[in-house]
C-alpha cells in the first residue's frame, strides 16, 4: 500500500527533478521498462497508442521535451493517494495537468504513468 | 570449489550479457519503430504533391521549373525511402523541402492563386503534415542517438559487435538545397491549424 507520506515525498522530488531538468534525476523514479502515456507522445513521437515504453525511448521523447521548454516549471497543487498509485495534480508548461503513476509491488519505482492535460 | 566459483561467474557473466543483448534489441526496435512513424508521414505528403502540381499547372503563370523540381525531389525521395537509405531520403527531402518553399513563395505573390480553395486545403494539409514531420523527426534523431551511444560505450560495445550491432543514420535534411529559402516561416504562415508543438 501507498503512505501518504510516501506519495508525498514522490511528489516533492518528482517535481523537483523536472524542475532541475536532470532527464538522469527524472528517470530515477521509474522501472527500466515502465511504460508511460500521454496525448503528446501520440503528437511527436507519432506512436498512435499514445504510448512509449522503456526508459530509453521515453527519455528520448522527454529530452525533447526539456530541449523545447527551457523554462519548464512545474508547481504542485495535490497529491492524492491510491492503493498502488499516486496521482499528482500540478501546474505544467501548458496549464493544469494531471499525472497518475503506478507503482511495482512492493517497489518505489514507477511501472506505468499516464498524463492528463486540461 | 574453484570449478563452482568459475560456473558461478560464468552465469553471472551469461545473464549479464542477455540482458545487455535484450536491451540493445530493443533500442535497435525502437529506431525501427521511430523511423516507421516518419516513413508513414512521408508517404502521406508524398500523396498531396501530385495534387498541389496539378493545381498549380492551372496558373499559366506558375513556374514550370518550380513544379518540376518537386516532382524530381518526390521520385528521389521516394526511391531512397523503398531502398531505405536514410542519407537518400535526407537529401531528397531538403530539395523537396526547398521546392515547397518555392510554390510557397510563389503562391504569395500571386493573389488568385492564393485565394484558390483547393490549394489552400493542400497547403493546409502539406504545412500540418510538415509539422509533425519535424516532430517525429527530432524524436527519431534521439532514439539514433541513444542507440549509437548505447553500442559504442563499454560493456555494451562488446555484446553490439559480438551480436552485429551497427550504428544507425541520422535523418538530416541537406541544409544546402534549403539555405535560400525560410522553408518554415513560409510553411508556418500557411498553417492555419498548425499542431502546437510542446510536448
Amino acid at each position: 500500500m501507498i503512505t501518504r507520506e510516501f506519495a508525498d515525498d514522490f511528489a516533492r522530488e518528482w517535481i523537483a527533478a523536472w524542475n532541475s531538468h536532470d532527464l538522469d534525476r527524472i528517470l530515477s523514479h521509474y522501472a527500466e521498462d515502465f511504460e508511460m502515456s500521454s496525448p503528446y507522445i501520440a503528437q511527436i513521437a507519432g506512436e498512435a497508442s499514445g504510448s512509449l515504453k522503456g526508459k530509453a525511448a521515453i527519455g528520448a521523447y522527454w529530452k525533447l521535451a526539456l530541449a523545447r521548454m527551457p523554462d519548464l516549471r512545474f508547481q504542485l497543487v495535490s497529491t492524492l493517494v491510491g492503493a498502488q498509485s499516486v496521482t499528482l495534480y500540478y501546474r505544467g508548461a501548458r496549464g493544469m495537468a494531471a499525472e497518475v503513476f503506478f507503482f511495482e509491488a512492493g517497489g518505489h519505482h514507477v511501472v506505468k504513468a499516464a498524463a492528463h492535460y486540461a | 570449489m574453484t570449478a563452482y566459483v568459475f560456473l558461478a561467474l560464468a552465469a553471472v557473466l551469461l545473464t549479464y550479457a542477455v540482458i545487455v543483448y535484450n536491451g540493445l534489441v530493443v533500442l535497435k526496435h525502437g529506431v525501427s519503430k521511430a523511423w516507421s512513424n516518419i516513413d508513414v508521414l512521408l508517404k502521406q505528403r508524398h500523396d498531396e504533391l501530385p495534387k498541389l502540381v496539378e493545381v498549380c499547372k492551372q496558373h499559366m503563370q506558375f513556374e514550370a521549373v518550380t513544379l518540376e523540381r518537386i516532382i524530381a525531389a518526390r521520385a528521389g525521395a521516394k526511391t531512397a525511402m523503398d531502398k531505405g537509405d536514410v542519407k537518400g531520403v535526407g537529401a531528397a527531402e531538403g530539395m523537396l523541402r526547398a521546392g515547397l518553399g518555392g510554390v510557397m513563395a510563389t503562391v504569395e505573390a500571386y493573389p488568385e492563386l492564393r485565394a484558390n480553395q483547393s490549394l489552400q486545403g493542400l497547403l493546409g494539409r502539406i504545412t500540418a503534415l510538415e509539422n509533425a514531420i519535424a516532430d517525429r523527426r527530432e524524436f527519431y534523431n534521439e532514439c539514433v542517438n541513444v542507440n549509437n551511444v548505447r553500442i559504442e560505450q563499454l560493456p555494451d560495445v562488446v555484446i553490439a559487435r559480438l551480436a552485429g550491432f551497427k550504428a544507425a543514420e541520422l535523418l538530416e535534411f541537406d541544409e544546402g538545397e534549403i539555405r535560400d529559402v525560410d522553408v518554415r516561416s513560409l510553411f508556418n504562415d500557411f498553417s492555419a491549424q498548425r499542431l502546437e508543438r510542446l510536448p
